[in-house]
């Protein structure tokens, strides 16, 4: 029972590769086989966590020596993210079994679930490391699997955007390399756990090598996780691919680096130390810009996917921010906000790729009336915009309301204004879409929707998701409490 | 010009950081890290300011190379102290990354190729420019 997060991982990588060759048999279709292997993974990945709740967190070691070298952590917060990036991509798989085939050439149909199925199983690996080998190279797969997602759609846009994600992506991994490299300088360990006992005596040595590592190793995942200034890749990736790779990508990719880097500060440099060097007040800094910038931006935009793609930006800046709070109720605010943005935006891209599926608009003066003729899907909208505004019983709510607890739990008030002045942001941008849509001038008379129905099976489970959160967020509460609990005791 | 000039200033800037990093340990006296920061920045720079698009591919690649040494320095110095077992996988990983990086970025570029007929990183700006 206890190697079930290894057998996730087997049975993704198994797939991934053998999907293509199996995709030659004639009676064989890749999508639904793709379906079956996420959902035999979110099985074992339930399990998984209920094993864990019964016998509490545990960590193998592959490398036969206990305490050092390659490590699996598998402990509340490899839970909690493996249930989200299990149950998100098995949604997101189920809508491109309807929209997929609108958007890429059916020879690429194979290609592209193998691709998809290998990022599910870097970001599976990605969130249980214990230590910062299986950690880069995890951080690798994800990013080349995410750049070939993002460039696999035909059309000049989506080879621009890949391109320039690709760089930006190679430059970072660089850095996290070069930082990483610092760091066995000074420590002469890889495991986190043996680092945290190194890393205090390596500080008193030589300071400058450790404060050199740790910027390198936040910028780096700065850069893949959109943090602010680096930020430059994501509205182009994020608007021009195929709907399911924005999904997965605003809603798990670029967080789960958010959780590796958490990792790295928290468990390995620890908390005393990321609070003694002025890293977390220019994050804080930025990430304060982050929500602002990115909602402004997000407002001058024409473009309904970018104007998600840059809300994303903003998005992903509360979520940093709850991290750079560094206190138990601010990483709270910022794994609630992983899930539940992760749950929201991948929702909100789908209703997207349905409106351009449908519809064919993209621009949204154009959206006036869309609820009359798609009400389902605008309904949908209407519950991912009213969560990201954070409006009360909403699951967005709950994330902010922990957010500003953290705030004031850390001494700083100031965020909390920036919170409650960026939510009013947020539904400048995102309230007259959904006013135009159901009270715009009517055109033409009511009719549903009309979509594939695993296309309107997967935008409604995800709303189900959001309310129930928004509503009970009880349970999740919970398992959040542990996890951040285990990654600041 | 303005681009070169604030991309140099940037590379001289993380250099010098590093440097001062480095030169901060006692006992580092290696040349060959010094030499590998060397090629890391140079890597770095033709990254950022060419616009050939196979030559920033080929600062990738230098850059990269530029850290493997960096780990190779290293794991001489430390093989005194008996730990050097770990830098060889994961210059083995960072190989198989800049590879794949390599690979699907060439990939991308040769299709860019076909849709704009050059590899020129401005010339593309500008061609989409008047496409818009």
């Amino acid at each position: 029972m206890s190697h079930l997060p290894v057998v996730i991982l087997v049975v993704y990588l198994a797939a991934a590769l053998g999907l293509i060759p199996l995709s030659k048999l004639k009676r064989f279709s890749p999508g639904w086989g793709a379906l079956a292997v996420t959902s035999l993974a979110l099985l074992l990945a339930i399990v998984s966590a209920l094993f864990v709740g019964a016998n509490g967190p545990y960590s193998l070691f592959p490398g036969g020596h206990a305490g050092q070298g390659i490590e699996i952590a598998v402990d509340w917060v490899a839970v909690l993210m493996h249930l989200t990036i299990n149950l998100v991509g098995l949604l997101i798989l189920v809508f491109s079994q309807g929209d997929l085939e609108s958007e890429l050439k059916r020879s690429y149909l194979p290609i592209y679930y193998a691709v998809y199925l290998l990022a599910l199983f870097a970001l599976n690996g990605l969130i249980m490391a214990g230590d910062l080998f299986n950690l880069y190279i995890f951080t690798e797969i994800c990013s080349i699997a995410a750049i070939a997602l993002v460039a696999i759609k035909p059309g000049k846009q989506c080879l621009q955007a890949g391109l320039k994600y690709m760089f930006l992506s190679a430059l970072a991994s660089g850095m996290i390399l070069l930082g990483i490299g610092l760091v066995y300088m000074v420590a002469g360990e890889l495991n986190i756990r043996a680092l945290a006992e190194a890393i205090p005596q390596a500080f008193q040595t030589c300071p400058w090598n450790v404060y050199v590592a740790v910027s390198l190793i936040i910028v780096g995942f700065g850069i893949k996780s959109a943090l602010f200034p680096l930020h430059l890749w994501l509205p182009d990736a994020h608007a021009s691919a195929a709907t399911p790779s924005s999904a997965i990508h605003s809603g798990l990719i670029i967080k789960m680096y958010i959780i590796a880097v958490a990792r790295i500060i928290f468990q390995a440099f620890g908390p005393n130390l990321f609070g003694s060097i002025p890293a977390p007040k220019v994050i804080l800094l930025l990430s304060t810009i982050g929500i602002f910038a990115g909602s402004v931006l997000a407002l001058v935009q024409t473009d309904l996917k970018r104007m998600l793609a840059y809300s994303t930006v903003a998005q992903i800046s509360y979520i940093i921010m709850g991290f750079a709070l560094a206190v138990p109720a601010g990483i709270r605010g910022g794994l609630l906000h992983i899930v539940n943005h992760g749950l929201t935006k991948s929702m909100l891209f789908l209703t997207a790729g349905a409106i351009i599926y449908k519809t064919g608009i993209r621009r949204i003066e154009e959206l006036r009336g869309i609820g009359f003729r798609m009400p389902l899907t605008t309904s949908i909208f209407s519950i991912g915009a009213l969560s990201l505004i954070g409006f009360p019983g909403f699951s967005g709510f709950v994330s902010k309301y922990y957010l500003a607890f953290g705030a004031l739990e850390a001494g700083k008030p100031i965020y909390v204004a920036v919170i409650l002045a960026s939510s009013l942001l947020n539904a400048v941008y995102y309230l007259p879409i959904v006013i135009r849509a159901f009270l715009g001038h009517k055109t033409g008379k009511f009719t549903w929707d009309q979509l594939p129905w695993p296309m309107t099976a997967a935008m409604t489970v995800l709303a189900a998701f959001n309310l129930y959160i928004g509503i009970l967020p009880g349970g999740l509460l919970g398992l959040v409490k542990l996890a951040a609990a285990a990654l600041l005791p | 010009m303005m681009r070169k000039v604030v991309s140099l200033l940037a590379v001289a800037l993380i250099g010098a950081v590093l440097i001062v990093a480095l030169a901060k340990m006692p006992e580092f006296g290696g040349g060959t890290a010094f030499a590998s920061l060397f090629l890391f920045l140079l890597g770095l720079y033709v990254m950022l300011t060419d616009s050939n698009l196979i030559k920033k591919v080929i600062g990738l690649n230098i850059m990269d190379t530029g850290i493997f040494l960096f780990f190779i320095a290293l794991g001489y110095r430390s093989s005194t102290r008996g730990a050097a077992y770990m830098p060889s996988p994961l210059i083995f990983g960072g190989l198989a990354a800049v590879v794949s990086f390599t690979a699907i970025g060439l990939a991308m570029i040769v299709r860019l190729y076909k849709y704009y007929g050059t590899i020129d990183a401005e010339e593309i700006m500008r061609k989409r420019g008047e496409d818009e």
